[in-house]
């Protein structure tokens, strides 16, 4: 979940004209200097069209682009695209491509790299199930591409757009008759600012400028706009150990620390040489409700648990800093277009005497309630035991099973009868049809059904006006407010630390941008 | 000597079997699924299906073991789950830095470990053997990923000395890569230098007291050579075990070094593999770890018949 679910949004198309840092630079302060960024993980695969993993997206948008991205509100902007248009039946959708564009390999992009880019994606993602609608997709001349679909849908555009992993424009003579996950180091050639120089597994990524890039027009906003190469150099290294980034980010052997600890956040903000940035947002934490097996079948005590909650003590324990979380009902983040206060009312009410009466009311026999977290995810972990503590105030019995995250998924989806409420964390930003899968009664994801639910979200997929799609998702977000069978707890925010000689960088998403990011003093 | 090596390779042949029944066995016992990692908790049933079906998952334990052992005895580990590569090549790509930690560890460890126990033996029950006892102590009972983070945070952090992390390999920038080993071979190697220590110590003191040293000593042979040349060549039977041993674990004690330092050496492969349930990949490195104690110890029972001419090697 932690991963696939940076889904997937929008339905109309907003051009990439909303989103941050407008007031960038439209040439580099400075050209040149490397930066040493260490990040929590090492990429399995540079084959990234293949790839689920957050470290091969992280690393696939500096090399490679697609026809379209995502912007600073994470919806669909144009990249390799220059325009598109849709036909009035919603099932075919024309690409024109942006004139100039070269490979790493300093041959020209052409509609049938694109062809062959998508054919590879739709055969070889384990994202291709979210181009299921896609019937075909031909070249019309050398820059214009036709993509046609099945039936319409709302959600094509944004997930042609989603980063991770994108739909990869790549030279067709290098991809064509290469099966998934076996493109070789010379072969990772795409259109973006940087180019790869050196893979060394679990060593080092090392990228470098791309001189020939030609950035799409437009201010820079999410991943797309105008992304400038001015740092010559960059290393993305694999620090999985989180006291080695920031020992190493102290040190000054690192530039850049990705996902660091709530606890260092005061110290490295103190430090000299060193700034902090917020990343806002990181996860919504939600726990799960077994609304189909054990005591928490009894709506009353679901109730009880949503009435008695103190939210802010939980995101507290959780993010561990006052400024590294905020309350927030919404099933999406207030910086989507889909945020919606409906069901607000029910959220942290913290209620500890309506709680206790409706603990009596339910006829709670004192069994204790099976909480099962993960330990591999700090916050999630912290957010667990507080979330418990305060069960066992509204007069709970429980019990906590902390595991690592795969265990916890395990338990979580196959063994329905072995615990009462679980955790997880999501991050749904692009389309919000990526609830799809966690709300529909059909696929099982949760121990939870409804038929309002499902023909909500059935309507959602194929609605084509916005504002009436997002209606929808109100309604099904004021159900779940209803039904309880998941309580979020709040929004929690990421911190990275970077050098201070690093001009001009701006968080956003999960993924550390540093084009139109520029060294002071050029190292 | 021929019969010797042919029962060790017998055996080292049954050793490493267990240890692919043992592995192939345990990991698949603990709860998860490589699908989780690879899929997503919001995979659906269908494509999880699928993905263990390409993988062979869905097949019984046994055939899979059988199947899998069948390549083994080819050469062939497997292909990993997440690196979607040979686990031979993963393995191959990050021995150099594993074997680099090592040897280097075990020189610190041996050098520190002889040393401090010579030292001790021969001023023995003075404070400078207490000190020493103090120093073994230490390095016994300290964890090594605690040791590390210390160093880290003085040498690193706080007097900006050493690197905190990462690896340059010797042939590439000799002083950078002494540089890069230090503290991590210092905090691997030091634990294993307590144990020396102390059985040099205890070995030390014994061959001190032999008569031949006494008969040396009324020669009129120096003392150092006494100490040295006397002494020690006596006593180093049970020191020569002992560092064999040392230089078994410390292999395998890389693994928690290699994650604090940011080594990517086969240990943190084994640990993230471990995470990501990616099987092959724990087999492959488990069986390699294997190996190499096995082999150690081979090679550590033909280096007594070198310090001791008196020993003699067996089949038995």
């Amino acid at each position: 979940m932690l991963r696939r679910l940076m889904t997937t949004v929008v339905l109309l198309l907003m051009l990439a004209t909303s989103g941050a840092s407008g007031a960038a630079p439209d040439r580099c302060p400075v050209q040149g200097g490397t930066v040493r960024a260490a990040m929590a993980g090492s990429p399995p695969t540079l084959d990234f069209v293949t790839s689920f993993a957050a470290q091969a997206r992280d690393i696939g948008v500096y090399i490679y682009e697609g026809l379209v991205t995502i912007d600073g509100n994470y919806d669909a902007a144009p990249q390799l695209a220059e325009r598109w248009t849709t036909s009035a039946d919603g099932k075919t959708y024309t690409f024109h491509l942006r004139k100039g564009v070269k490979f790493h390999d300093g041959s020209p992009v052409t509609a049938a790299d694109v062809v062959a880019s998508v054919e590879r994606f739709r055969a070889q993602s384990p994202r291709k199930a979210d181009l299921s609608m896609v019937a075909g997709a031909r070249a019309v001349g050398n820059g214009t591409v036709e993509i046609t679909l099945s039936q319409p849908s709302a959600a094509f555009v944004p997930l042609m757009a989603y980063p991770g992993p994108a739909v990869a424009i790549m030279p067709k003579k290098l991809i064509e008759g290469v099966a998934a996950g076996k493109l070789p180091q010379s072969s990772v050639i795409g259109t973006g600012p940087y180019r790869l120089a050196e893979w060394i597994p679990d060593k080092h990524v090392h990228l470098e400028r791309f001189a020939q890039y030609s950035p799409a027009p437009g201010d820079p906003s999410g991943y797309a706009g105008r992304r400038l190469a001015c740092l010559e150099h960059i290393y993305f290294l694999p620090v999985p150990e989180v006291s080695s980034r920031v020992a190493g980010l102290e040190s000054g052997d690192y530039d850049y620390g990705q996902n660091l600890p709530a606890e260092t956040y005061s110290r490295l903000t103190a430090t000299k040489g060193l700034k902090t940035v917020i990343l806002k947002p990181y996860y919504e934490i939600v726990m799960h409700l077994n609304t189909q097996n054990g005591a928490l079948k009894e709506w009353k005590l679901r109730r009880a648990i949503q009435v008695g909650l103190n939210e802010d003590e939980i995101m507290l324990a959780a993010a561990g800093d006052k400024t590294l979380y905020r309350l927030d009902p919404s099933l999406f983040f207030k910086e989507q277009y889909w945020h919606s206060n409906v069901g607000a009312n029910r959220y942290d009410e913290h209620d500890v005497a309506k709680a206790k009466a409706l603990v009596k009311e339910g006829g709670y026999d004192g069994s204790p309630l099976r909480i099962i977290t993960t330990s591999d995810f700090q916050f999630i972990y912290n957010a667990a035991l507080a979330m418990e503590s305060q069960l066992r105030q509204l007069g709970f019995t429980t019990k906590v099973q902390a595991y690592d995250y795969p265990t916890m998924i395990d338990i979580f989806r196959k063994k329905r009868g072995d615990w009462d409420i679980s955790y997880n964390a999501f991050s749904i930003r692009t389309d919000p049809g990526g609830f799809t899968f966690v709300l529909k009664s059909e696929s099982g994801y949760q121990p939870y059904a409804s038929k309002d639910v499902d023909a909500l979200l059935e309507k959602a997929l194929v609605e084509r006006d916005r504002k009436a799609r997002a209606k929808l998702y109100e309604q099904i977000q004021d159900i779940l407010y209803k039904d309880i069978p998941m309580i979020k707890h709040g929004d929690l925010f990421g911190f990275d630390a970077l050098r201070d000689r690093l001009q001009g960088f701006e968080p956003f998403y999960t993924t550390p941008r540093f084009w139109n990011v520029w060294s002071k003093d050029k190292r | 000597m021929t019969g010797f090596l042919a029962s060790r390779a017998l055996s080292l042949a049954f050793v490493l079997w267990l240890v692919t029944m043992i592995a192939f066995v345990v990991i698949r016992l603990a709860p998860g699924d490589p699908s989780a990692i690879m899929l997503g908790s919001d995979a659906t049933p269908k494509a999880v299906a699928e993905f263990r079906a390409k993988y062979g998952l869905d097949r019984p334990i046994a055939v899979q073991y059988i199947a899998w052992l069948g390549r083994v005895v080819r050469g062939d580990l497997g292909t990993s789950i997440y690196l979607g590569r040979p686990v031979t090549t993963a393995i191959l790509e990050r021995l150099p830095v594993s074997l680099t930690l090592t040897l280097a560890a075990f020189v610190i460890a041996v050098m520190l470990g002889v040393t401090l126990g010579l030292v001790a033996a021969y001023w023995h029950d003075t404070w400078v053997d207490r000190a020493v006892s103090v120093v073994a102590a230490l390095g016994l009972s300290m964890p090594s990923f605690w040791l590390g983070i210390c160093l880290i945070y003085l040498f690193a952090v706080r007097w900006a000395l050493l690197p905190s992390g990462g690896f340059v390999e010797p042939w590439v920038d000799p002083p950078a890569s002494l540089r890069h080993l230090l503290l991590p071979a210092f905090a691997l190697g030091y634990l294993q230098s307590g144990l020396i220590a102390r059985m040099t110590r205890t070995s030390m003191l014994e061959a001190l007291r032999g008569d031949f040293v006494r008969t040396a000593r009324s020669k009129g042979v120096a003392e150092l050579r006494v100490v040295v040349k006397h002494a020690f060549r006596n006593a180093l039977i049970p020191v020569l075990t002992v560092t064999g041993i040392a230089l078994a674990v410390l292999f395998g004690g890389a693994v928690v070094i290699e994650t604090v330092f940011t080594l990517p050496g086969v240990g943190r492969l084994l640990v993230n593999a471990v995470v990501r349930r990616d099987y092959a990949v724990v087999q492959g490195t488990l069986l390699l770890v294997a190996l190499w104690y096995v082999l150690v110890n081979i090679a550590v029972d033909i280096l007594y018949t070198v310090s001791d001419p008196r020993v003699r090697l067996r089949a038995s």
